[in-house]
């Protein structure tokens, strides 16, 4: 299991490199098939700069099924499981 | 308009009557053309004030924004939304706009109907001509219509992917309204319908103007796991 504090990741970086690295940290532990958790702790808003670098990409090169039961979030907000529900739902 | 003016040399002068005075005085046109700066805080805590959105500080004004309304009005609400609506609306200039830094945000709250109101402006190419980069046989309202499906996007930079438009439309709850003003089209969009019209005259550039009635957001939750 590996989990990422987003808020760290974040942290004097603009989203899109934020993104950028996530995705390599998500694309190497899924590599190795180790589940990914991504704690939210502190971290208000998913925008598409973010997750289209991230979470998007990595479903460009391996599908969205890849995801399934490989991929949770922890302390989310609400909303938060909204948008990125909806997020999934753009992708076929 | 002043800042474009401004960067071609012209001198522009401001007669003094209540809208000259209420752009001098209230909205510090002064400090912002005559002496280069980013942003002024207001004295009324309605006026969000007038800023100059800066590539370096893209991420920090939507936060700011979204920290003072917490602090002032709304501290149990989740507010992500609008934070999300500006970073989208800031991003999409650097992306695509072309606007050589000439953009600008401005924002007021009504207390009395909890409504937040949004103004984001730039000079740049405007959006219709952007989508026509990509699909040119489309008229100017079409080209909105098009910028507002999720899927379509002008892939200016690697991180664009559609979406944008439709996370600003989506913060707009029942009663509030996204209107759009670029080149020689107009649409108007709520939650409930979208409708076009043409522009008499060429604007050479965008104008996203909308409102968020922030009672209608949802007070802040947290979940302690969630999976895909």
């Amino acid at each position: 299991m590996c989990k990422i504090d987003i808020k760290a990741l974040l942290e004097g970086r603009n989203y899109p490199e934020a993104g950028d690295i996530l995705f390599g940290l998500m694309s190497d532990s899924l590599k190795k098939g180790e589940k990914v958790i991504l704690n939210m702790e502190g971290v208000d808003s998913l925008p598409t700069m973010f997750l289209n670098t991230s979470i998007g990409q990595y479903i460009k090169d391996h599908g969205k099924d890849s995801l399934q039961g490989n991929l949770a979030f922890e302390k989310i907000t609400a909303q938060q499981v909204v948008r990125v529900k909806e997020y999934l739902s753009r992708f076929a | 308009m002043v800042d474009a003016l401004k960067q071609e040399g012209a001198k522009v002068y401001i007669r003094s009557n209540k809208m000259g005075d209420y752009l001098y005085n209230e909205l510090h046109f002064k400090d912002y053309f005559v002496d280069n700066k980013n942003f002024l805080p207001s004295h009324d805590e309605s006026l969000l004030s007038l800023w100059r959105v800066k590539e370096d500080e893209i991420d920090l004004h939507p936060e700011l924004i979204q920290q003072y309304l917490k602090r002032t009005f709304f501290s149990n609400k989740d507010l992500s939304a609008v934070k999300l609506s500006l970073l989208e609306s800031y991003y999409n200039i650097f992306d695509h706009a072309e606007a050589r830094n000439n953009a600008w945000s401005m924002m007021m709250y009504n207390e009395e109907c909890h409504r937040l109101y949004v103004a984001v402006g730039d000079l740049g190419i405007g959006i219709p001509t952007s989508v026509k980069r990509v699909i040119p046989s489309l008229s100017d309202e079409e080209a909105l219509l098009k910028a507002m499906e999720p899927t379509f996007t002008s892939m200016s930079r690697k991180h664009n992917r559609g979406l944008g438009l439709g996370y600003i439309k989506d913060a707009c709850t029942e009663g509030d309204s996204l209107t759009i003003v670029s080149n020689h089209a107009k649409l108007v969009t709520t939650q409930d319908r979208t409708t076009t019209a043409p522009m008499p005259f060429l604007f050479r550039g965008t104008l996203i103007y909308y409102e968020l009635t922030l009672t209608h957001f949802e007070n802040e939750e947290i979940i302690d796991n969630f999976e895909i």
